[in-house]
């Protein structure tokens, strides 16, 4: 349903230019959980943002590529377009609720515009669907928690409003971007426990963005590793965790400790830093921090998204020197 | 073996913002807080936001102490003298014993001066070294904690944060300190330099001895660098014990929640697990709720005793405290969960 080819994303910043995202391919079908994995700078929520229309333009502006939505070219679609999409087609879920919930506005009377607005529906339609969203969230007392406004709730209520909203219009592609960061375990677990519930539920396909491995083994049917504004790794979740075969999702796995793992082991960890734009690479954005790079090709030649030797077809890396599959026959 | 700091019935309070005239409220942040520190551990201290673990790691250092800042009541005895008690004098000769890590090392390092100086200023204020020795004294800490001796000259917004926190440690080992309190030292950072920061602090405990309180909301990280954990709710200790135990099997049904909450890296763990979602919020710490502060949300919760009764932290075997009325009950299966949901 969503597919994005070869995007390209700049920043103009004090700096200079900065590829944000450096021709990231992605395939959505129609009901899946995907995860986009990365750290800071990877370029995982600019990639979100260009699917939704957001980019800071002018500062920001897709370069190349292509991000089609049910065969529809959103790529340079005028803004009015584009906003009627937003909500009714493709929505986003932020890390920070305050920043896109109006603070002087009751969480009511948000949902009913945006129903409204994309639904055309009449005002007392408009709150019966509001109080049945905030019910579907689990907001406790739905109709009196209308008139709340958001700094009257707490991180994981607002949260749950975020969803109401995103998903007030039956969406077919709804975005998350790092939900549950800025929220404590056991509220973590109650949102994503909703959007599992909200996927099943509403035959919704999700994005999932998030920084943190744990959550997307919990959430997601595939997996796609971004590091350097690139796919680096892309897998069934399963076989990705299984047998992670980039040096960086292998170095990530690594360097996190486990609730099940040993303890006060030196961990992995990965060594250095994730490169700038200043350092100039021709070739694979790991190779200065990879234990297993190549003397010549890694740094000369950008290694392709493909399939890895001896992998499942889904199960795809960009690397000159990959991991090995354990073989599974052997183990079993 | 007399521990290295006792803290006893610690209580920390804030005084709440109200309306002119009226009584005003108070925030117990930290309320009759006891456990003891052992010489060359680490001690893990968990618990959501709002918990009151910052409060009482920065009581521990003084950094709360009286004033406007907060009240704090109680017994903080470092190798027998009580803190809270001493007076400016002789407090700050034991203070340099007790250094702190902060979440933001940036917020905490003086932006206009160098590495250099800011290493330099505390050894010389407290005349611990001077001339060469004291330049010999800073390029030891920097290569302690993996800087090279160049960045003297260099200010600390030229650094990425993993950098930065190891100067945040350079200047915590600068006065040659018994305890660090390291609050939410790697939250801030990405997973990869997560490691780099963890190991170095498991290798800098290992080489000096160092004694850790380790504040942290990640259990898995707490977890691996802890000999022994506490697990507070809304200012008070709910659990102590030694790591593995408490996470091979916690006694406290708030640990056990909290526990089955943190997302595994692994599908498999996860699609099998069972998870227990609590209801609810935490509720507000300045009007905690009676009883056991848990009760408002314990799946195993019973009808009378544990909105009542307090629970005391009480200890149901050699080397673990719990403050729950049915942890036996609960430990041994003979009281179920009211609300768990199978996922998968």
């Amino acid at each position: 349903m969503l597919e994005i080819a070869g995007l390209e994303v700049e920043f103009r910043t004090q700096r200079g230019v900065v590829r944000a995202v450096d021709g990231v391919d992605l395939a959505l079908e129609v009901g899946s959980t995907t995860g986009l994995v990365g750290e800071s700078g990877s370029g995982k929520s600019v990639t979100a943002l260009a699917i939704m229309g957001l980019l800071p333009e002018p500062a920001a502006r897709v370069i190349g590529g292509s991000i089609r939505l049910d065969g529809v070219e959103l790529v340079g679609m005028p803004e009015a377009q584009l906003r009627r999409r937003r909500g009714s087609e493709v929505a986003m879920v932020f890390q920070d609720p305050m920043t896109s919930l109006n603070p002087v506005m009751p969480i009511g009377a948000q949902i009913v515009e945006t129903l409204r607005a994309h639904l055309r529906h009449d005002r007392r339609a408009a709150r019966r669907r509001a109080v049945e969203l905030l019910d579907f969230v689990g907001i406790p007392g739905p109709s009196e928690r209308l008139a709340s406004y958001p700094h009257q709730l707490s991180g994981g209520m607002r949260q749950r409003v975020m969803i109401a909203i995103a998903i007030a219009c039956e969406p077919k592609l709804l975005i998350a971007d790092e939900p549950t960061t800025a929220l404590d375990v056991t509220i973590q677990a109650q949102i994503l426990e909703l959007l599992r519930r909200t996927v099943d539920e509403r035959g919704m396909t999700l994005l999932l963005i998030t920084h943190d491995l744990g959550v997307v083994a919990g959430v997601c049917d595939r997996t796609n590793v971004m590091y350097a504004g690139k796919v680096v790794e892309r897998a069934p979740t399963a076989a990705l965790f299984r047998a992670p075969s980039h040096h960086y999702t292998r170095g990530l796995l690594q360097s996190i400790p486990r609730l099940d793992g040993p303890r006060k082991t030196i961990l992995a960890s990965i060594e250095g830093l994730p490169p700038r734009p200043s350092d100039g690479l021709r070739g694979c954005p790991f190779a200065p921090r990879c234990p297993a790079r190549l003397d010549d090709r890694c740094w000369d030649e950008m290694p392709p998204l493909e399939r890895l030797p001896g992998a499942t077809a889904a199960h795809l890396v960009a690397c000159w020197n990959p991991a090995p599959v354990p073989d599974e026959r052997a183990s079993a | 073996m007399t521990p290295l700091l006792a803290v006893s019935d610690l209580r920390v309070e804030y005084p709440l913002p109200g309306p002119p005239g009226r009584s005003r409220r108070t925030l117990v942040a930290v309320d009759g807080v006891s456990f003891a520190l052992h010489r060359g551990e680490t001690f893990g201290l968990v618990g959501e936001s709002g918990c009151g673990k910052s409060s009482l790691g920065r009581a521990i250092v003084q950094l709360i102490r009286g004033g406007s800042g907060g009240k704090v009541t109680g017994r903080i005895e470092l190798d027998g003298t009580d803190l809270v008690a001493l007076r400016s004098g002789p407090l700050r000769r034991e203070r340099r014993r007790l250094q702190m890590v902060f979440q933001d090392p940036f917020s905490s390092l003086n932006p206009r001066q160098s590495v250099g100086k800011i290493l330099a200023e505390p050894i010389k204020a407290h005349g611990l070294a001077r001339g060469p020795d004291l330049d010999r004294r800073v390029v030891e800490l920097l290569r302690r904690v993996g800087l090279d001796e160049g960045v003297r000259e260099r200010y600390p917004h030229e650094f990425s944060g993993g950098q930065r926190q190891r100067i945040g440690l350079a200047r915590a080992l600068a006065l040659d300190p018994d305890v660090i309190v390291a609050d939410e030292p790697v939250s801030a950072l990405d997973v990869s330099i997560q490691a780099q920061i963890l190991n170095l602090l498991m290798t800098l405990q290992r080489d000096l001895g160092l004694t850790i309180l380790f504040v942290s909301h990640d259990l898995s990280v707490v977890r691996h660098v802890s000999d022994r954990v506490a697990v507070m709710y809304l200012g008070q200790l709910v659990e102590v014990a030694p790591a593995d135990e408490l996470y091979a099997r916690p006694l406290h049904p708030y640990t056990v929640s909290l526990l089955s909450a943190v997302p595994v890296a692994d599908p498999e763990v996860e699609r099998t697990r069972t998870r227990i979602i609590l209801s609810g919020d935490v509720p507000d710490p300045s009007a905690p709720p009676p009883g056991c502060r848990f009760h408002t949300r314990c799946p195993y919760v019973q009808p009378q005793r544990c909105r009542d009764e307090v629970p005391a932290l009480r200890s149901p075997s050699a080397g673990r405290e719990v403050a729950c009325h049915y942890a036996e009950q609960i430990a041994e299966g003979r009281l179920g969960p009211h609300m768990t949901s199978n996922v998968g």
